[in-house]
């Protein structure tokens, strides 16, 4: 997640409507500084903004072991395969080692 | 034939030919030389040589005028009011009766997910006002998560019309409304041109 979608996911959890850009030069480096809102548009606190920012951080890393355990699961299609092949006692093995690898917090 | 020098200041009797190489210099050729005069097979000139060429000579199809403006900055959109890029070029068209080509190369990072489509949409404007647009390629939803990120083009035409500067600039927003595509982004490298063609 880069700091552009960390501020938009910000505003988003504070005004599901807002509607805004934000400018900077890439978006690792963009800030809140960089935030314009469209016209009828409250703009939020630069403060509320930036804790909010934490919150989303503080949730992201907390979903890292899911998003790691997403990206080596099997397929789907391989999934099935391997229940038909050696049924669901080696397919639960097979599952728990990435588990096992990435534990849930 | 011998050769007569009349009293009258004319000289007859010459052969083509007659006259030695370099014998007759600019300073000696009559102005104005009918076309009729210069048909037929011409000899090679060099184009080192055709310096007196200007852009409003040249033939139909020839580019007259080429100009090019890049912007490596980066806009988040969660909008779908359109937001200006630093993309713009100040314009005089050196024809009025001239093709003119203006083409953006928008660098754009598109998301989709569970409940929003990845698309953007690029503006092509002329003074301020709607030139072309473009919607670009719609990925993800539904469960689906999917990035569209590449450089994607949007042009259009007219004839120049009148030899009056103009600015076109290029404008990116989202397609969808903010709550349907968070993640698009602009994401600079991206470049607009404008050609002049002769026609």
């Amino acid at each position: 997640m880069n700091t552009s979608e960390k501020i938009t996911k910000a505003i988003r959890e504070i005004n599901p409507n807002a509607m805004f850009i934000i400018r900077g030069s890439s978006p690792d480096t963009v800030t809140v500084d960089g935030i314009e809102w469209d016209d009828g548009i409250t703009p939020i606190a630069k403060s509320d903004i930036e804790a909010k920012m934490v919150e989303v951080q503080t949730a992201y890393d907390a979903q890292e072991y899911a998003r790691s355990r997403k990206a080596e699961y099997p397929s789907i299609g391989d999934q099935l395969d391997d229940i038909y092949h050696n049924g669901i006692d080696a397919w639960k093995a097979t599952i728990k080692t990435t588990k096992d690898k990435y534990p849930k917090p | 034939m011998a050769i007569v020098i009349n009293g009258s200041g004319t000289v007859t009797g010459l052969s083509v030919g007659g006259l030695p190489d370099g014998t007759v210099d600019d300073g000696t050729v009559a102005s104005g030389i009918a076309s009729s005069k210069l048909t037929g097979a011409l000899p090679a000139i060099s184009a080192a040589s055709l310096t007196g060429l200007t852009a409003t000579q040249m033939p139909s199809g020839s580019i007259i005028q080429v100009a090019t403006d890049l912007d490596g900055d980066y806009i988040g959109l969660s909008t779908n009011s359109w937001a200006t890029t630093n993309l713009s070029i100040a314009f005089t068209p050196i024809k009025s009766d001239s093709l003119i080509v203006v083409t953006a190369f928008l660098n754009l990072y598109m998301a989709g997910g569970s409940t929003q489509h990845g698309s953007a949409q690029g503006q092509l404007k002329k003074d301020g006002s709607d030139f072309g647009e473009l919607v670009w390629p719609w990925c993800g939803y539904g469960g689906t998560e999917a990035l569209a990120v590449g450089t994607y083009p949007v042009t259009n035409t007219e004839t120049s019309g009148s030899t009056s500067a103009r600015t076109y600039s290029v404008s990116v927003r989202n397609y969808e409304t903010q709550a349907g595509s968070s993640f698009n982004q602009y994401t600079g490298y991206s470049a607009l041109q404008v050609w002049e063609i002769a026609q």
